[in-house]
């Protein structure tokens, strides 16, 4: 979990990541393993972008989903949370 | 591969059961020779000049001889292989991906059996540009596989060729379809998934994936995007193989 919601999120640099239909799939070579997104996980996995931090993710998804912040705060970060646990995501 | 004996029975045995594979008769003392000899009363099987099996039934001797021969040209594969039963009808190829002892054999034999080519029932071994090369090694049937697909039963594990179910060899063509089968349901589904199902499954029953991971991923990728994915859940393999074969026609 980042140690606030101002650390910046980063995609780790040996992930690969290949778009098909609708969903991202996303290679760890170090761990063989393949993870799948959800579509809420892959809105998420394409605003980490090295710049962004938690709050302004959140920001920006209850915008495009038009919902409260309230609302999608916690689904978020616990998504945050297993993209990190899974080494596809660090936070700094 | 060479494989080396002084019994012209076994040597007609082994002969049959390859015979769906291309062979080449010839002595050789390369990477991968095989011998059985037999002494007293043992039956002794050597890869290599080294023993790897000794069993008291010439019959056990064929089918230990086909698992070594398959773990070794499998783990020595160049190519990106998976753990997978194969078949083929028409335009359609489909791939049947499970670990060892999941049914994979006789749901393949079935569907061979219903009228699909034989491809494989252990390896499905792509090119790099994604299509499939026939792995047709003899189906290794356990006794109540056997009797299920009406197959004349032999020992613990019976050896059979497509032909013997009533089928022949097919060719290799791109992938069209990934079952992901379960056995041991009670009732039968055969419902469609995300192709990014696919994506997960021809990683995780890969042979050799970890040799050029990045590849393998790739290929995976790019085979996963012309794929038809589906779950099945079935206890009947010919059953199964019937709805496959309703579905996919």
């Amino acid at each position: 979990m980042p140690e606030t919601r101002s650390d910046v999120l980063k995609r780790n640099e040996h992930i690969i990541a290949t778009e098909i239909d609708d969903d991202i799939c996303l290679y760890d070579p170090l761990t063989e393993r393949v993870t799948v997104l959800n579509q809420t996980a892959t809105d998420i996995w394409y605003l980490i972008d090295g710049e962004r931090d938690l709050a302004e993710i959140v920001d920006t998804l209850a915008v495009s989903y038009g919902v409260g912040v309230q609302k999608i705060s916690d689904e978020v970060a616990k998504t945050v949370e297993s993209l990190i646990g899974a080494k596809l995501v660090e936070g700094s | 591969m060479t494989v080396v004996t002084q019994d012209s029975g076994l040597g007609d045995d082994i002969a049959r059961a390859f015979n769906e594979f291309e062979m080449t008769a010839r002595r050789s003392r390369g990477r991968w020779t095989f011998q059985i000899t037999k002494t007293k009363d043992r039956w002794k099987l050597y890869h290599d000049s080294c023993q790897v099996g000794s069993y008291p039934r010439v019959d056990d001797v064929v089918p230990h001889l086909v698992a070594i021969m398959n773990r070794t040209a499998l783990e020595d594969a160049a190519r990106f292989a998976i753990h997978s039963g194969a078949i083929a009808m028409g335009l359609r190829t489909v791939a049947i991906p499970a670990e060892s002892g999941h049914g994979k054999t006789t749901l393949t034999a079935a569907l061979v059996k219903a009228g699909f080519d034989y491809l494989s029932d252990e390896a499905l071994v792509f090119d790099d540009d994604g299509s499939v090369v026939p792995y047709p090694k003899p189906f290794a049937l356990s006794e109540w596989s056997a009797r299920k697909l009406g197959v004349p039963i032999r020992g613990e594990e019976t050896l059979a060729t497509a032909s013997d179910l009533g089928g022949k060899v097919g060719e290799g063509g791109r992938l069209t379809d990934l079952i992901l089968s379960e056995y041991g349901h009670e009732y039968l589904t055969l419902e469609p998934l995300p192709k990014s199902q696919a994506v997960a499954a021809l990683i995780q029953y890969s042979f050799n994936h970890y040799k050029d991971p990045a590849r393998a991923f790739r290929i995976a990728t790019d085979v996963a995007r012309d794929l038809s994915v589906w779950r099945l859940e079935y206890d009947d393999p010919i059953e199964a193989a019937e709805v496959i074969s309703n579905t996919l026609r």
